[in-house]
């Protein structure tokens, strides 16, 4: 009896390359969306489906393995009866100091808040999980011209709503406007 | 960075990443570096339960976590694929993680052995501190290889006691293969590795062999027959590891059908046998020996073992009472 190496030295060593090249943006990727607490763990879950199938991976990799951390990350999501987490970075406490970075605003937190849960999704993998177009639907199982118009309309979507925000918001304080957040009026685009 | 950030919204909502990717933590780091070489050593299995994967992973990184740490560091990322060394510690520490025995007088071992070219046979072995009992079908697979049979004669497989006797009695029990450890010296054997692997050279030292020969041989002989504790499970491991040439060979199935990975060291090239274990690396069993020489192979694979307080009715030696095993027949 001979051992089986699981798929030969070269592709054992191909994944090696990829897993270490992609795990920390899967990782992120999932902390997007869960809870951070169970990140790894379905990290973990990505990369070991991820190996099953090495062999018949397509040839673009990346977004395929997102794709896949996309589907395991829905499946726990549903197991536990939640939604996706797609949320903007959270508010600090604290009011900015000169030398802090801007964050987020109001604006474009109660913006984000009215979007859907599929125009979030599509303005995610490009603005956060800095997936190309192309990527981005491939992870969406969609085309790349379909991505297209999904991407531009939630785009304008984000926008209208961030500037009907700061129109509605304008007689409100700033102390009350901005709590806890970091962002200077002038930060806005 | 993707050419679609130029707009200015894309832009302005790229910086409200709630999660940047990071780079690892060094713990981070050593559960996904854990991860990978759980991951290179196990077998594809397409289309398994994806739950099932899930939960088994979640116990690998639990497993392995603590022992990547301990041997990768905070740079885990840049290392190379898993190696011989890497399963041997990663081995080390399922071992540790064991429930140690509690109770039993006996230590109880069910091999099956492949001899070349004799038909397979059981091996059962019971062992307390001043009493060995063996069942074993050595002498059936011997005679059918020599009568050319298909089978084993079952009236040639018997239960005998093979302590040795003394005129005050019988001698202790000893496990090992050149140590001859009793069972309290075993459980009195340090657990720090290097510490165990200075007390094996001084007991080894009249043994006038190739060091790394007569080394591996004793670890496995302690790890795939013997009452260790699951500490010194880990530093026999740990030892194991220390020695020079071992190469991993890859995953592997043993010739039970169990899942493991394979190690070698190989001594032809000093006219000494070609070894290998199997072992799983997940709760550091011990699941086959072979050895290569000559031509011929032998072949051992755990079926069972653990702690019992019951050995079956000896049998008298097969040349008739008052005979002494292994000398008169």
């Amino acid at each position: 009896m001979r051992p089986h190496p699981a798929g030969g030295a070269d592709a054992d060593a191909a994944f090696s390359d990829f897993f270490r090249a992609t795990y920390p943006d899967v990782l992120a990727f999932l902390r997007r969306r869960v809870e951070a607490h169970d990140a790894e763990d379905l990290a973990a879950e990505v990369f070991a489906i991820a190996w099953d199938t090495w062999d018949r991976a397509p040839r673009e990799r990346r977004p395929w393995v997102f794709g896949v951390a996309r589907n395991v990350a829905a499946g726990s999501l549903r197991a536990r009866g939640r939604r996706q987490r797609l949320e903007l970075r959270a508010a600090t406490a604290t009011l900015p100091s000169a030398d802090e970075t801007p964050t987020v605003g109001l604006d474009l937190r109660l913006a984000w808040s009215r979007l859907s849960d599929g125009d979030r999704e599509a303005l995610a993998l490009v603005a956060w999980d800095g997936l190309t177009g192309r990527e981005a639907a491939q992870v969406l199982g969609c085309t790349r011209a379909a991505f297209s118009v999904r991407l531009t309309r939630a785009r304008r979507r984000l926008r209208a709503m961030v500037d009907d925000v700061d129109t509605a918001g304008a007689a409100v304080p700033s102390s009350a406007r901005f709590p806890g957040t970091m962002l200077a009026e002038g930060d806005r685009p | 960075m993707t050419r679609l950030l130029d707009d200015p919204t894309l832009a302005r909502l790229s910086q409200t990443d709630p999660h940047p990717t990071t780079p690892l933590s060094g713990a981070e780091g050593a559960r996904a570096e854990a991860l990978l070489l759980r991951l290179t050593t196990t077998p594809r299995t397409p289309g398994r339960d994806r739950t099932r994967v899930s939960t088994k992973v979640r116990v690998r990184i639990a497993a392995a976590g603590v022992a990547a740490v301990a041997v990768v560091g905070a740079s885990v990322l840049a290392v190379g694929p898993a190696s011989a060394t890497d399963v041997l510690m990663q081995a080390a520490d399922g071992a540790a993680a064991q429930p140690a025995a509690t109770s039993g007088e006996y230590w109880y071992v069910r091999s099956t052995v492949r001899d070349g070219s004799q038909l397979p046979y059981e091996r059962e072995i019971w062992k307390s501190k001043d009493e060995t009992v063996l069942r074993d079908g050595a002498s059936a697979a011997l005679a059918a290889a020599e009568a050319g049979a298909d089978e084993l004669d079952p009236a040639l497989i018997r239960t005998e006691r093979i302590s040795d006797s003394t005129e005050g009695g019988t001698r202790p029990t000893t496990f090992g293969d050149e140590t001859s450890l009793t069972w309290d010296e075993l459980d009195a054997l340090p657990t720090d590795p290097a510490k165990l692997r200075k007390v094996l050279d001084e007991r080894l030292a009249d043994y006038d062999v190739d060091p790394d020969y007569k080394l591996w041989n004793e670890i496995t002989a302690l790890l795939s027959e013997s009452p260790a504790t699951p500490e010194l499970r880990r530093a026999l491991w740990e030892v194991a590891a220390t020695v020079p040439g071992v190469e991993l060979l890859g995953t592997t199935a043993d010739s039970a059908g169990h899942d493991g990975t394979a190690i070698e060291l190989d001594l032809t090239a000093r006219r000494l046998p070609r070894y290998t274990v199997v072992v799983d690396p997940t709760d550091g069993t011990l699941l086959e020996s072979r050895i290569e020489s000559g031509g011929q192979q032998l072949v051992d694979t755990l079926v069972d073992q653990g702690p019992t307080d019951t050995v079956p009715e000896v049998q008298p030696p097969l040349c008739g009472p008052g005979s002494v095993p292994e000398t008169s027949c």
